[in-house]
């Protein structure tokens, strides 16, 4: 198993079925994947491609690249009906969150500012020209999805029975030998020392969303990253955690999102019109799962 | 026709037998190869006035002692005078996107993956 940091977050790769050289190059071509990504799409780095469409005062030519993630991301906005925006990069910097998290670094004392409603409908994108024009509160913020995807993208360079986990979205491809698939433990996020117990997976992507761990204080507010679109502030639910089993870790990510903000009711719903399993933790401390998902508890 | 001259044999003019000779062959042999290795091999450990380890050495500016600089990177002040052969030039310092950059992966003990926010 090998590690490195990338996109603020550990990331770990093994292939239990590879040599030891050959898993090492597969953790580098991994490295190397996540590092280029983040270089290029990252809003938190002022010369990536992202940060420049952000800034730009008029229509901005996109790589091929920016362009398909463009493209995605809007396709998961409208098949959630917005429920996951990727716009909503200036109300995550209004509301305090405008660098690469680290406790304590966003703690201010003054109360955050409101910004106008955003969305990714808002892009005028010419796809035959790569044009992409924004009105100049609209602002891009790929985050979790981004970060799934590249997982995805990750898992794919490996033969065979791989793992690639990047802080929780994690793709889970064939089993260690001997196994029925990967134990993944599920972190409790009323204790991130403990879990709530433990998911077997096999040729499936896992992610969660919480707001245990990316959390600040804003005046006399608390906030966190998990921002409701519909009131553009942190997210108020009476799930605490959505722990979401998908196809992709891109889906996954992006439903574990739409889980947390929905609330245990209408998520349940969801995940079942999806065909998805996942785990929901609600804030009192109830587990429910759904999709036959079993969990084993330590 | 053809004729054949034979020569006359060595052996019995010089007095020694045929295994002598290829002793005498085999010592002269091993002694010009061991002095053409002496006169390589001694080049390549010269003394390392001769030829720096480092290209220019700075006193260190920071805690963090700073091996190496690149030339373009000193005062024009500091800069030492370099006679290079006629055709040579100082190359620039390469842009960081050409440097091999240090890899940052590392071994970790097996363990099982938690799935968490991030």
């Amino acid at each position: 198993m090998w590690a490195f940091r990338a996109m603020n977050t550990d990331v770990v790769v093994a292939a239990p079925e590879l040599s030891d050289g050959a898993e090492r190059a597969l953790a580098l071509a991994v490295e190397q994947l996540f590092r280029q990504t983040e270089q290029r799409f990252s809003r938190f780095l002022p010369e990536s491609e992202l940060a420049q469409l952000n800034r730009a005062k008029g229509p901005s030519t996109v790589s091929d690249e920016l362009l398909a993630l463009l493209l995605r991301a809007r396709a998961h906005a409208i098949d959630t009906d917005g429920l996951f925006e990727p716009a909503l990069g200036a109300t995550m910097r209004a509301s305090g969150y405008d660098r690469s998290f680290a406790p304590g670094a966003l703690d201010r004392d003054d109360d955050p500012s409101t910004t106008p409603y955003a969305s990714i409908a808002m892009l005028d994108i010419d796809e035959e020209q790569h044009r992409v024009a924004r009105p100049s509160h609209v602002q891009i913020d790929f985050g979790g999805f981004l970060k799934g995807l590249t997982v995805d993208r990750a898992a794919a360079l490996a033969p065979g029975a791989v793992i690639v986990d990047a802080g929780g979205d994690a793709v889970l491809r064939g089993a260690p030998p001997g196994d029925a698939g990967w134990t993944i433990e599920i972190e409790d996020p009323h204790d991130a020392a403990r879990t709530v117990g433990t998911i077997v997976v096999r040729d499936q992507a896992v992610a969660t969303s919480a707001a245990n761990r990316r959390r600040w204080r804003r005046g006399t507010q608390t906030m966190h990253h998990l921002i409701d679109p519909r009131t553009r502030a942190p997210a108020r639910s009476d799930v605490v955690q959505a722990t979401i089993l998908a196809p992709t870790a891109e889906v996954a990510d992006v439903i574990a999102k739409v889980a947390f903000v929905l609330g245990s009711e209408h998520a349940m719903r969801e995940l079942d019109h999806r065909g998805l399993s996942g785990v929901l933790v609600l804030q009192d401390g109830a587990m429910l799962t759904v999709g036959g998902v079993e969990v084993h508890h330590a | 026709m053809t004729t054949e001259r034979r020569q006359p044999n060595r052996r019995s003019r010089l007095g020694v037998s045929s295994l002598e000779l290829r002793l005498y062959m085999a010592g002269l042999l091993a002694a010009v190869y061991t002095i053409s290795w002496r006169a390589t091999g001694g080049q390549a450990q010269a003394p390392a006035t001769a030829l720096p380890e480092r290209p220019i050495a700075t006193a260190p500016t920071t805690t963090e002692p700073q091996r190496f600089v690149w030339i373009d990177n000193l005062p024009p002040d500091m800069r030492p005078a370099i006679a290079l052969p006629a055709g040579w030039q100082i190359a620039a310092e390469p842009q960081p996107s050409a440097i091999t950059q240090p890899t940052r992966v590392v071994r970790v003990p097996s363990r099982r993956v938690r799935t968490r926010s991030s």
